[in-house]
């Protein structure tokens, strides 16, 4: 009896491992994607590029990873490459990821995110001929690239869009993590709200976590009980629960990353949106037409990669025209980001 | 000093604390009966995970939440009876199996997310709870101004712990749950079906932990989201093992940690100079504090973690 039992917890304990990998093989391990991808105007002969990207997050997570997702897409169809994704990547797992698509002969590895940086480091090094790309990452090497957004553009723009809609002179910013990309959009933006109205207080809540969309909603339930009325939610999943509260609470929400319009369009003012799919899309572009050069490429409001979204409904004409202003100032170069943000170092 | 105490008195954070108190202690709390009977569930991450997904899910397609409750109570059955047949049936170890059950309730969320409801340009919302107006409890000052937002799951979840109490206190289910967690063999001895009590008593865990996650989703944000429930499960388990087994102290080390969330939130928005990472660890640093001054010996069952074997 008892060993028909140890025999019949071992079938299922085998069961259950093989229904664990094949889940976790359909969900976060690499759905690889087998298009014939042959670019319909260029010659049939010509190289097929093949692409990884690594995400730290999920394909549906309606901001930095699901934009991503949308560039590979794009590079797949418009490109003629072969695309693969790896989803959910954990820390300790990236190298090891990394490695397996560079064996398995990928040209361009992407790791999406400052928090690749080490890996697409060390990696790089072991894989000379391979092009490895960071996003928003800062690292650069003989065969290693960093994509970026041209900093502080977005925080300029949101800041006076807070600053002028702000009744209570209070305004708050809901993120997970202190990065020294999001630091510099927000540092900007805290200079700019200031510049335009000196009696503005900007504060920002910290949740610790992207996914956490429950803590995120809870954290701007607490930016609102201490009087802000404008909201800046840089919070990836956790955007939905902000934009949520502020829905009930009647406030002011301006979105990152994504366009939020269409979720709440009497809240929602307007969203910095950061086309991350363009951003890798014109990035792989340039690589496959222009040469690879290890160096930082940043691109911004002049590349068309990120943009003030869609306006709320309750938006005045007047302050889009003048975001309108300057947007074209800073495209021209007449306003010099950089400096607002060195000057708050 | 005085932005603090503003920060703090006043009924948003009371609520706050209530918000984020329901869905550990409704897990929590059903895990007494599991630990107590002498079976570690630390599967309720998962389980919360599940129960989450398939309260959102049903809720979504019929559009009715209170339907979404029962089939959530009956998944959670299912979950305590999954749990229960690896831990005392077959007797595997029990947190190898939970670990299990845990790894395979992400993917098995995440996947069936995507087949059933795919990748969407805005995500989709199912009907939330409806509030429960309760004339007496709503009529109290305070306690009537922090319950008027709650829906049903945070009446039961605050109930949870008396009814715990009384059971494990006053009713014999409560003593065999008691006998066969400290001697199973004892137990056997005066009559008790070890086994059946266990399985009862993990089953129960099972629904309160399906239960906690709907709190989350149809009890709160109506969104699903990958790996929502984002450590909530390991924050009640560890509340248990605060709260010595206990249904108050359970309910004690849950409020404990809401009450500190809710606090760190409120204290950022402040804008107080100094490192995030302090606030955000706030929570666990008090867990860690009063598990040090509260130094005593285990108060864990004697047979926690072991499964009963007859023969022997």
């Amino acid at each position: 009896m008892l060993r028909s039992a140890k025999k019949l917890t071992i079938f299922l304990v085998i069961i259950m491992v093989i229904i664990t990998m094949v889940l976790s093989m359909t969900s976060c391990k690499s759905k690889m994607q087998t298009s014939t991808g042959l670019g319909g105007n260029t010659g049939s002969k010509e190289k097929v590029y093949k692409v990884a990207i690594l995400l730290p997050g999920s394909v549906n997570d309606g901001g930095w990873s699901a934009s991503a997702y949308e560039g590979l897409v794009k590079i797949e169809k418009e490109l003629g490459c072969k695309t693969a994704f790896t989803e959910n990547v954990k820390k300790n797992d990236q190298v090891q990821i990394m490695r397996e698509y560079a064996k398995k002969g990928f040209d361009i590895i992407i790791g999406h995110g400052f928090e690749f940086s080490d890996a697409l480091k060390q990696v790089s090094q072991e894989y000379p001929n391979i092009k490895f790309v960071g996003i928003g990452t800062m690292v650069t090497g003989p065969n290693l690239a960093s994509l970026q957004f041209k900093y502080g553009e977005l925080g300029y723009l949101t800041g006076f869009i807070a600053a002028k809609s702000t009744h209570t002179n209070k305004i708050g910013i809901i993120t997970a993590t202190k990065d020294p990309t999001g630091q510099i959009e927000f540092d900007t933006l805290e200079a700019i709200a200031k510049q335009v109205n000196p009696n503005v207080a900007v504060a920002i809540s910290y949740t610790g976590s992207w996914e956490d969309i429950y803590k995120a909603k809870e954290a701007a339930i607490a930016q609102i009980g201490n009087g802000a009325d404008v909201i800046i939610t840089n919070n990836d999943a956790g955007n939905l629960g902000v934009i949520q509260a502020a829905k009930e609470k009647g406030v002011f929400v301006i979105g990152w990353t994504g366009d939020y319009y269409k979720h709440a369009p009497d809240n929602v003012l307007t969203s910095a949106v950061q086309k991350v799919s363009l951003l890798i899309f014109e990035g792989v572009k340039g690589f496959l037409e222009k040469g690879f050069e290890g160096k930082v490429y940043q691109l911004g409001l002049k590349e068309g990669v990120q943009y003030i979204g869609e306006y709320g409904n309750t938006v005045l004409q007047e302050l889009k025209d003048e975001v309108k202003k300057i947007t074209k100032d800073i495209i021209e170069g007449k306003i010099n980001i950089e400096e607002i943000y060195k000057v708050k170092k | 000093m005085i932005d603090i105490l503003l920060a703090i008195l006043n009924i948003s954070f009371l609520q706050a604390i209530v918000n984020m108190s329901t869905p550990l202690l409704l897990a929590a709390i059903g895990d007494i009966y599991s630990e107590r009977a002498g079976v570690l569930n630390i599967g309720l991450e998962g389980m919360m995970l599940i129960g989450a997904f398939s309260s959102f899910v049903i809720s979504y397609h019929f559009n009715n939440p209170y339907m979404a409750l029962i089939v959530t109570i009956i998944i959670g059955f299912g979950l305590g009876i999954f749990h229960a047949f690896f831990t005392v049936t077959l007797k595997a170890d029990q947190v190898i199996t939970a670990l299990g059950e845990n790894i395979l309730a992400l993917g098995l969320t995440s996947t069936l997310y995507r087949i059933i409801i795919g990748v969407t340009e805005i995500q989709p919302e199912c009907p939330g709870l409806p509030v429960l107006y309760i004339p007496v409890i709503n009529r109290i000052p305070v306690v009537g101004d922090i319950m008027s937002g709650s829906n049903i799951l945070v009446y039961i979840a605050f109930l949870m712990p008396i009814i715990t109490y009384i059971i494990f206190e006053y009713t014999s289910f409560g003593l065999s749950i008691k006998a066969v967690g400290e001697n199973p063999k004892a137990a056997d001895s005066l009559g008790i079906n070890v086994n059946v009590i266990r399985y009862i008593a993990v089953i129960i865990s099972g629904i309160f932990a399906a239960l906690g996650g709907a709190s989350l989703t149809i009890g709160g944000l109506k969104y699903f989201f990958d790996n929502m429930t984002a450590g909530r499960g390991f924050i009640a388990f560890a509340a248990v093992i605060f709260g010595r087994y206990t249904p108050l102290g359970v309910f004690v080390g849950t409020l404990l940690f809401g009450v500190s969330d809710a606090f760190q939130l409120r204290l950022q928005t402040l804008g107080i100079q100094l490192p995030y990472h302090i606030f955000t660890s706030i929570p666990y640093i008090v867990t860690l504090l009063v598990m040090i001054f509260s130094r005593q010996t285990s108060f864990s069952p004697k047979a926690l973690g072991k499964a009963y074997v007859r023969s022997s």
